[in-house]
């Protein structure tokens, strides 16, 4: 569904992100994980179509992206991207926010299926009762799943009819408690089973390995591993890349980054 | 819009001007339905055109910018329209013989739309980076510009007679004095075609306040829709700027207290502007007319007069929320 063939970013004179090649398929979730400033947001924006390439090429369902974006109607019906923070100037009642995410498709829907729709979605992020309060008095975490609401709604005919839906997530668990992180994953590991292409930049590499079928790891705008998540994420490329010593523990199923000669965690 | 006919320097009956409204003359009161039919009908006229008009740009540049503080007069839009009307009535007496009236008819026109136009851009590209908006930026190019046109007419003031002096102010100060309805008649359709034309984007404003690229990731070709919007909204103003000068701080004020009446949804909001936009600025130059005997101040000191200290509550509330 995505290709990513050799792709290298530039901002300024700085090369951010160098010879990237990778894939992802439908029905599939892949994390893309490094330590700060390894590109990993910025692969997203190009990816997304937000950067340009200085060199390779981004293909979407087997055509040029920079071609497609010429009519960004037509992506927008099946592909959604969620930012790492997203603002909105005035004040707009939540349902209203969660309503745009159905404009590309508002031309041939009535405004109540739309309506519906847009209410699930937000059911499914546990906001449903914020419905009428205003976007600028919710909390930051607040925020963030009203977005993935928005996007939700976005890729609605995707999701349900199993066609294509491919769907960007920037950081999605950054502003969140425990919870509502769990839960976000989650939402993204089921929009992958029932079918969507799912690019998540992740934090956590515990998280990554529980949820991603495969894992991209960056470091200084190089990718140093691509594959699937278990074997990507061993403890010596961990320790080499992040540049701490860690070893996985496993309980009950369960795989535990912990600090060598420690006994923390790694949250 | 009946009571501005009604009160001026002459107050003439609600009946008379109902009936000269309607062209039936009043016994022993034809001069007076003339001057309601004549002289107040298309001032109250382009009082409307120009009140709408002013408020729905403040409205749209508002999304564009995605800022409150957003308003053609202080970003310099009103600015490089007079700009452009006093850079065409300097050279344009030079350099085009007096006889050519249609050029100038021309020129007092596309000069300031032109004006409007080139500042909004330059405006926009200075305040853009990386796809945000860097409201400082916005607003100090606004000043900039609003300075290099106090000092553009500074000079013009200094080169000029007495005569063209009156002339300068109008442009700086703004006034309905010069509506009559040979102006109105060609310049009420194009005004009217651009609010037509603004109305129609009301949904994709909506999406444009998510930000640049949330906007794109929406399905919308903001690249496209904006620089139509710009070129709408500034041409709009210019022109407003051409027919009665520059009169500030309606775009900003109207739009702020349609979204506090009715929110910020753009299908409620461009209309409800327009509304409340004429209906302001018919209000404001009935004001100036009766306020005082036998002269009137220019409206646009009179919109300043209640604008200005309404942005500065806007700059303090915007700082108490967040940070500008």
């Amino acid at each position: 569904m995505l290709r990513s063939d050799n792709i290298t970013v530039k901002r300024g004179n700085r090369t951010v992100l160098r010879q990237l090649h990778f894939d992802l398929q439908r029905g599939e979730l892949i994390a893309v994980v490094g330590p700060n400033g390894s590109g990993k947001s910025t692969l997203l924006k190009a990816l997304t179509g937000e950067l340009s390439l200085a060199r390779g090429e981004v293909e979407l369902n087997g055509r040029s992206l920079a071609e497609q974006m010429q009519r960004p109607h037509a992506i927008a019906r099946w592909r959604a991207v969620l930012p790492q923070q997203s603002e909105l100037a005035f004040n707009f009642p939540v349902i209203d926010v969660v309503m745009m995410g159905r404009s590309p498709h508002l031309s041939q829907q009535q405004p109540a299926l739309d309506l519906e729709i847009c209410e699930a979605a937000l059911d499914q992020v546990d906001c449903l009762e914020l419905k009428d309060r205003f976007y600028q008095q919710l909390s930051g975490g607040e925020r963030q799943r009203v977005h993935l609401a928005r996007v939700l709604a976005q890729l609605h005919e995707g999701l349900e009819s199993k066609g294509p839906a491919l769907l960007f997530l920037d950081e999605p668990t950054a502003n969140l408690d425990l919870k509502h992180q769990i839960q976000i994953l989650q939402i993204a590991r089921q929009c992958a089973d029932r079918g969507a292409a799912v690019f998540l930049v992740l934090h956590d590499l515990q998280q990554a390995r529980a949820y991603a079928n495969r894992v991209l790891m960056l470091k200084a705008g190089r990718s140093v591993a691509f594959g699937q998540a278990a074997s990507v994420l061993s403890a010596k490329r961990i320790e080499r890349v992040f540049d701490i010593p860690v070893e996985w523990v496993h309980h009950q199923g369960a795989a535990l980054l912990k600090l060598k000669h420690s006994s923390a965690t790694i949250l | 819009m009946l009571l501005s006919a009604a009160l001026g320097d002459k107050s003439i009956p609600a009946e008379t001007v109902v009936r000269a409204i309607f062209g039936i003359e009043t016994q022993g009161h034809a001069i007076d339905g003339i001057i309601v039919r004549d002289i107040r009908a298309p001032r109250i006229l382009t009082a409307v055109l120009v009140g709408a008009t002013l408020a729905i740009s403040g409205a749209v540049l508002q999304a564009i910018f995605r800022n409150a503080l957003a308003d053609p007069g202080l970003i310099g839009v009103s600015a490089g329209g007079a700009a452009g009307a006093i850079v065409f009535i300097v050279f344009g007496s030079w350099l085009i013989p007096v006889s050519w009236t249609l050029v100038h008819e021309l020129g007092i026109n596309l000069f300031p739309m032109a004006g409007g136009i080139g500042v909004t851009l330059f405006v926009y590209r200075l305040a853009l980076h990386e796809g945000r908006i860097h409201v400082t930026t916005m607003l100090l190019v606004g000043l900039a510009m609003n300075a290099l046109v106090g000092a553009l007419i500074g000079y013009a003031v200094f080169f000029s007679n007495d005569d063209q002096l009156r002339d300068y102010t109008f442009w700086s100060l703004g006034s309905l004095a010069r509506a009559n309805w040979n102006m109105l008649s060609w310049l009420a359709p194009i005004i009217i075609l651009i609010m037509g034309a603004l109305l129609s984007y009301r949904r994709q404003l909506n999406l444009l306040l998510l930000g640049e690229y949330e906007a794109v990731h929406l399905g919308l070709d903001v690249e496209k829709i904006r620089r139509r919007l710009i070129l709408l909204t500034a041409s709009g103003v210019g022109l407003t700027v051409a027919l009665c000068g520059m009169i500030g701080f309606v775009g900003l004020v109207t739009p702020h207290l349609c979204r506090l009446l009715l929110g910020p949804d753009h299908r409620w909001l461009l209309p409800a502007s327009a509304l409340m936009g004429a209906a302001i600025l018919v209000c404001a130059d009935l004001l100036a007319r009766i306020s005082i005997q036998y002269s009137e101040l220019p409206v646009g000191v009179l919109t300043a007069t209640v604008g200005a200290p309404f942005f500065l509550y806007l700059i303090v509330r915007a700082k108490r929320q967040t940070s500008i």
